[in-house]
């Protein structure tokens, strides 16, 4: 998997690039990791995010809690979104 | 249901095994919408038994069973049958501490069966290929 990210503001963008199963999904807990303080937004961008697992989806969980729901994930792919449905997550979390 | 002709192929019980699995499921069919959902329900199972079951040997076997494919797993670990897990006291954002991967793989699969042989748990698994999901 890869990972960018781009700051704007108090505004971090991370794309998500890849599959993020059971062995990748620490490096996005890794990238969470790094954010600056000074970041009060969080945008997950998943255009390029071919396949999640339930470690995934936990990294993604762990990211709206670290983020005090202050994230917003963007341009899901179909497989993406199915996972975030079966597991109720896609009404949970603000999806654009 | 899913055929008995079963080629087991000895795994090590390490996310490593993940590449073989998926390597070995992605020969079985162009079809990457169905290639995804194989890996995916064999991500949660391997993670599981990884984790959690205490297992010194495991083992995989796939194939296809059209319109979609089968999926083998055993482990020696401790008896757990992932067919009957409950657990909906959960909330969705409130997976912490796991249950969430089998909840997906319940999800995903057109059939599955549970069996506890010889010390061993054997899962037995079904996919059907997009398309073919709703007249199953």
């Amino acid at each position: 998997m890869n990972i960018e990210k781009k700051i704007e503001g108090n505004t971090a963008t991370l794309s998500l690039n890849g599959w993020m199963d059971t062995k990748s999904a620490p490096e996005f807990a890794g990238a969470l990791g790094e954010l600056e303080p000074s970041v009060e937004k969080l945008v997950l961008d998943l255009k390029g995010l071919e396949y999640t697992s339930s470690a995934g989806v936990r990294q993604i969980v762990a990211a709206h809690k670290k983020m005090n729901g202050a994230l917003t994930l963007k341009n899901l792919t179909p497989e993406v979104l199915d996972v975030l449905k079966m597991t109720g997550l896609d009404k949970r979390l603000t999806i654009e | 249901m899913i055929g008995t002709a079963l080629q087991w192929k000895e795994l090590e019980v390490s996310f490593s095994s993940l590449d073989i699995v998926r390597q070995d499921i992605s020969a079985l069919s162009e079809d990457i919408h169905l290639i995804k959902k194989a890996v995916l329900v064999c991500d949660e199972l391997l993670t599981n038994i990884v984790l959690y079951s205490g297992a010194e040997n495991m083992g995989f076997a796939c194939g296809r069973s059209d319109p979609g494919l089968y999926i083998a797993l055993y482990d020696d670990g401790m008896p757990f049958d992932p067919t009957t897990y409950k657990n909906e006291e959960k909330g969705p954002l409130d997976f912490d501490s796991g249950g969430m991967g089998i909840i997906i793989v319940a999800q995903t699969v057109s059939e599955w069966e549970y069996h506890r042989t010889d010390g061993r748990n054997v899962i037995l698994l079904k996919l059907l290929c997009q398309g073919e999901e709703h007249e199953a």
